[in-house]
């Protein structure tokens, strides 16, 4: 089961070449694989195999940014509590569901599927968007979704961080303002963008793997919903 | 002018730290722990692949602070950092410094183009786990800070004398979170 391309439901939006499905990757035969399944019991069931192995030897059986952060528990400290603080804290205007849309919608722009489906499942927690279709649709068309008009600016926002800082301009920060966003929203909005091209280039870049089943991420969202981040990953035995 | 209210006259990260500590502590911890902590990577190594990936992304701040960090660093060999910056594989630099700024360049354009190759190529030079990881980590980090640094249009002095103290104080003492009432 493991290293295998994920098959949730996706966005059908159009992905540039080179995104997920054509990365280079070592080409594993595909392969009948014995698993148990949750219908029809325990069975063979074709995979499509098209396997990745990581970059570098990681902790096995930790999925897409848990291996390398059990690589590098010093580095990874800070990474959760910047998250924590980020993401999970109440102490924020922006609700936590939001914030964990914007982490989202940049992951879905890098193109980087073990994030935006962490992420999206654990907005749609926060959000109560059981079937993960708000997720969707803010991760085709932030602007056509069903969110507030603040969101919609503060998007537009996030999306021009993931392409580079400069793309942000004076007038989507206007029409931000000019629908209630305060400074603190905008400058959150910016660090969260910001803060996801790097955590999305550090599961890419080293070719992390990632579960093909959903239910993984919806467990997995609520135990970060409840505890935080840090006590969501606790230091490797 | 930055594009939110910050503390006027404090230039880059600084400015946002300082407006917002609570996020600025674990990003200064960050920093810290990958630039200056455990590493098969001399810390001037680890700063030339931040100012390369800084420069790649077109950061003025990022990519004067910490050129002028690693010039520093390096000391007598500071001239690495610019011969690096023009063009890196024919710069006086390790074998396998050049393979990891060839994977740092790739996660900065686009993570998942890092290839099995780049990666060889780096064993080839003697490049462990390690080195690859920090080098992979380094670059995402530096694509988060520029992003930030830039995406809220902070103050980026264009004068390299504004530079040179700031990467004195960065070789010598690291990164630790300015006050929030500088004066």
């Amino acid at each position: 089961m493991r290293c295998q391309q994920a098959t949730l439901p996706d966005d059908s939006k159009t992905k540039p070449a080179g995104s997920g499905a054509n990365r280079p990757v070592k080409n594993f035969h595909n392969r009948l694989v014995y698993i148990p399944h949750l219908f029809y019991g325990w069975g063979y069931i074709e995979h499509e195999t098209n396997q990745t192995m990581a970059h570098i030897q990681l902790p096995e059986g930790l999925p897409g940014i848990r291996g390398p952060m059990a690589f590098s528990p010093e580095t990874t400290k800070p990474l959760n509590l910047l998250v924590d603080q980020l993401l999970w804290s109440a102490d924020n205007t922006l609700s936590q569901g939001e914030r964990e849309l914007i982490a989202t919608y940049v992951s879905s722009e890098n193109d980087c599927q073990y994030c935006q489906t962490i992420h999206g499942a654990i907005a749609s927690q926060w959000l109560g968007d059981t079937d993960w279709s708000l997720v969707q649709q803010v991760k085709q068309n932030p602007e056509t979704a069903p969110i507030s008009e603040k969101m919609k600016a503060l998007l537009a926002i996030a999306g021009s961080v993931q392409k580079g800082g400069k793309h942000v301009t004076p007038e989507q920060i206007e029409r931000a303002k000019s629908v209630g966003a305060t400074d603190k929203e905008i400058h959150d909005t910016v660090l969260i963008a910001a803060a996801f091209c790097m955590f999305n280039r550090y599961v890419d870049g080293l070719a992390t793997w990632m579960p093909d089943d959903p239910s993984f991420f919806r467990q997995r969202a609520v135990l970060v919903c409840e505890n935080g981040y840090s006590a969501a990953n606790p230091k490797p035995v | 002018m930055p594009h939110i209210q910050l503390t006027e006259g404090v230039p880059g990260i600084r400015s946002l730290v300082i407006y917002r500590p609570d996020t600025g502590k674990p990003l200064y911890e960050l920093a810290q722990v990958l630039l200056r902590g455990e590493s098969p990577l001399s810390q001037a190594e680890r700063e030339l692949i931040a100012t390369y990936v800084s420069a790649q992304n077109n950061c003025n701040f990022c990519t004067q602070s910490h050129a002028a960090a690693a010039r520093a660093l390096f000391g007598p060999d500071r001239d690495v950092v610019d011969f690096t910056l023009s063009e890196y594989e024919t710069a006086p630099i390790s074998e396998k410094l050049k393979a990891l700024l060839a994977i740092a360049g790739h996660v900065q354009a686009d993570a998942r183009t890092v290839s099995e190759a780049d990666v060889a190529r780096a064993r080839e030079h003697g490049a462990t786990d390690r080195d690859i990881h920090d080098t992979v980590l380094i670059a995402a980090t530096f694509c988060m800070f520029n992003r930030y640094v830039d995406g809220l249009a902070t103050l980026s002095p264009n004068d390299p004398a504004v530079y040179e103290p700031m990467g004195e104080r960065l070789a010598q003492q690291g990164y630790a979170l300015p006050a929030s009432n500088p004066t």
